[in-house]
């Protein structure tokens, strides 16, 4: 009996670890998939336009989003229980905000040009949708562990559109690609093959909304082919279910009157 | 029974720490990347000094707002004029032909949302350069300073009372606003820029009173200097070895001793004391100041004030006044001989038998000849010639005149003429060579001296010309 009984438990056990592990890569590979911040939810678009101007300007967007990112989810989730709803979002913005200002006072130290040329999107950083929406909507709710697997996973995310994004802009802009020592810009590599053919619209703000819907469009068609999920529509299903709650609203107002 | 915390004070109290520990990180990330943000900064501004000067030569901070130890090593002028509060730190520049130029980084006032931090090149009364390195102005407002910077260079430099409207209109409204600060700041670094080089044109006045030539090998003068600025006064006696030497420019003539017969009670103590001594160790003293046993090349006291100033002659100097008043003093005797006594002759009888003549000519550089003459007791030849020097670098004419060879000379050139010469004038064989070789004055355009070093075969012949007139003369 006993044995059987210690069978049961372990198989328990066994499914309790597989069903958490389950979850935890769900949450890790959502962020970079079904539910990729800039391609799915179009969240924290501001700074992805002059970011994606060059790769080496995306990928340090990337790891200044990372930082902030991750830190503000272990912090947010370690204090959840401590702060109070009411005051919460005022919590939540200063300790972005301090994380946002260590990383631009970091950048400016050791990477100033790379700081100068993402200029004031890294102070903006504060205001970004992903970070303030990661923290509240599953921070607040959620461990640490997952907590910091969703922030990889979003930044991962995030940092996958930027990348694919600059890489087609800076090759269509600038002819090809300029890798440069983000702590010393004196020292760069450049690859400029199609240079002669550069259209430098690419590299402007009308060529960074041009190469985002397209690769928006792509990655979308791919969601839909290659990962049938549930979830994989979940912008569009939010919006639909705002616009929903409106019109139920609006009716239920109406009966009211 | 469980106490609820009133929300009145539960939530400034959690507001405020967590206020309080993001503070803490911040300046503890603030402390530690500082001094990098610093050095970036300072960084960005001197590459805009490259930018500005591509050919200077050195640069040097010369003033920082914010750090009062930093002092002008070698001030442009004695009394310097107060920075504009505006100024945060300003460089010297150097270029390659040891012109000056300043490098302001300044501030402006506000303009449409803020002020703009920005760094200025004047060289020359004009902005030859301006680039915005920050501040906190608007978009369209630093767009238009990278207008004006972009059209500012060497070529269409900006002048006091230059316009900017049409900039300004083009710009859009706010930098309506931007633009006039961004000048203000222009014609304040103009007007610092005019201020502190106007200052540094010092003026001295310095008197020779003697120059006495003792023997062929030393000139012994007198000179006194007074400056205007504070820089040291004084008066010396100066002995210059001239030995072998035909020009006051000439780069060996060297200062044997200078001795100081007068200077400012100043002097007689502390750091001027070690200068004039020489006991101090800083550049000038070291290269410049002539003590017992130590000779120090005239030639070094050529340049003009300003020019040593900017080569940095006086940098580490600890008693920079009375080094520039010691150099005024040599700046000004060596002008005065240059200017009035550019030539050395002198012809006088050194023994019984013995005359040596030093002579320099006009216009004929290789012909300035040093020698020394024995004539025989009846006066009728010259027994022994010894050249002491003749002008110019050796080349044909201390091959005929010294060598007594014309192995040297090119093949273009007509070598029987030289040999005739020495032959004729200066072997010395037998009793000697007859002095009334040399009874008549020659010209350079004399068949006989036409030897392919024309000039040094003239000065010879005329030094020993004149050297048989003095005889003749009683001597």
């Amino acid at each position: 009996m006993e044995n059987n009984n210690s069978s049961v438990t372990s198989t328990e056990q066994t499914k309790k670890v597989k069903k958490e592990h389950s979850k935890a890569f769900n949450v890790f590979t959502s962020g970079i998939l079904k539910d990729n911040p800039v391609l799915v939810m179009l969240l924290g678009l501001c700074p992805v336009i002059p970011a994606t101007t060059s790769i080496i300007n995306a990928l340090m967007m990337t790891i200044a989003v990372l930082f902030v990112l991750l830190f503000s989810n272990i912090i947010i989730s370690s204090i959840k229980k401590i702060v109070p709803n009411e005051i919460r979002i005022p919590i939540y913005i200063v300790i972005i905000a301090t994380l946002v200002t260590i990383v631009d006072l970091l950048l400016k130290a050791f990477a100033p040009d790379i700081s100068e040329s993402l200029g004031v999107f890294i102070p903006l950083i504060t205001v970004n949708c992903i970070i303030l929406g990661r923290g509240e909507a599953f921070a607040s709710k959620n461990t640490i562990v997952h907590s910091i697997l969703d922030a990889l996973g979003m930044a991962i995310g995030f940092g996958i559109a930027c990348v694919t994004i600059a890489f087609f802009r800076e090759l269509l802009g600038t002819g090809g690609f300029t890798l440069v020592n983000p702590f010393n810009a004196e020292q760069k590599v450049a690859w400029l093959p199609l240079q002669k053919y550069a259209a430098s619209v690419m590299v402007q703000g009308i060529g960074g909304f041009l190469t985002f819907g397209l690769v928006i469009g792509v990655f979308s068609l791919f969601l839909k082919t290659k990962v049938p999920s549930k979830n994989s529509d979940t912008a569009l299903k939010n919006t639909f279910t705002t616009l929903h709650d409106i019109v139920e609203c609006q009716k239920s107002e109406r009966r009211v009157k | 029974m469980k106490k609820k915390i009133s929300n009145y004070i539960l939530f400034p109290v959690l507001l405020g720490s967590v206020c309080i520990v993001c503070s803490a990180s911040l300046a503890a990330v603030n402390y530690l990347a500082a001094p990098y943000i610093e050095n970036n900064k300072t960084r960005k501004i001197t590459n805009k000094i490259g930018k500005f000067f591509k050919d200077n030569k050195n640069y040097t901070l010369i003033y920082d707002r914010n750090d009062k130890d930093v002092v002008d090593p070698n001030p442009i002028s004695s009394t310097p004029a107060e920075f504009n509060s505006q100024i945060i730190r300003c460089f010297r520049v150097t270029t390659s032909d040891d012109k000056l130029g300043l490098v302001y980084h300044m501030e402006t006032t506000t303009g449409y949302s803020g002020n703009l931090e920005l760094v200025v090149g004047v060289f020359e009364s004009a902005v030859i350069g301006l680039a915005q390195v920050g501040g906190s102005e608007d978009g369209l407002g630093v767009n238009a300073i990278n207008k004006l910077a972009d059209k500012l260079g060497w070529d269409s430099s900006y002048l006091p009372g230059d316009d900017l409207k049409d900039l300004a209109i083009s710009a859009g409204a706010s930098a309506k606003l931007t633009v006039p600060v961004v000048q203000a700041a222009l014609d304040i670094a103009l007007a610092d820029e005019k201020n502190r080089i106007k200052s540094s044109e010092v003026t001295s006045t310095v008197e020779v009173s003697s120059v006495t030539e003792v023997g062929f090998d030393e000139v012994k003068c007198v000179v006194s200097s007074v400056s205007e600025a504070n820089y040291a006064s004084m008066k010396a006696e100066v002995v210059l070895d001239v030995k072998g030497m035909f020009s006051y420019s000439s780069t060996s003539i060297k200062i044997k001793s200078v001795t100081l017969l007068e200077k400012d009670d100043t002097e007689n103590s502390g750091e001027g004391k070690k200068v004039l001594d020489g006991t101090a160790t800083d550049k000038f003293t070291t290269s410049s100041v002539v003590t017992a046993g130590k000779t120090v090349t005239f030639k070094n006291f050529s340049g003009s004030l300003e020019a040593e100033v900017k080569k940095g002659t006086f940098e580490d100097c600890a008693a920079p006044n009375t080094a520039r008043g010691y150099f005024l003093m040599l700046n000004g005797l060596y002008n005065h001989l240059k200017a009035n006594q550019a030539t050395i002759n002198i012809l006088e009888k050194t023994g019984e038998n013995e005359y040596r003549i030093k002579k320099t000519f006009d216009g004929l550089g290789f012909a300035s000849i040093d020698l020394s003459a024995t004539v025989d007791s009846t006066s009728t030849y010259f027994t022994k010639i010894v050249i002491n020097g003749i002008g110019g670098t050796p080349a044909y004419g201390s091959d005929i005149l010294i060598d007594g060879t014309t192995n040297g000379l090119d093949s273009s050139i007509n070598k029987d003429q030289a040999n005739k010469f020495i032959e004729n004038f200066i072997k010395i064989s037998g009793s000697g060579l007859p002095i009334s070789k040399f009874e008549n004055p020659k010209e350079t355009t004399d068949n006989e001296l036409v030897t392919g070093a024309t000039q040094s075969t003239y000065g010879y012949y005329t030094a020993l010309h004149e050297i048989v007139m003095f005889i003749k003369g009683g001597n």
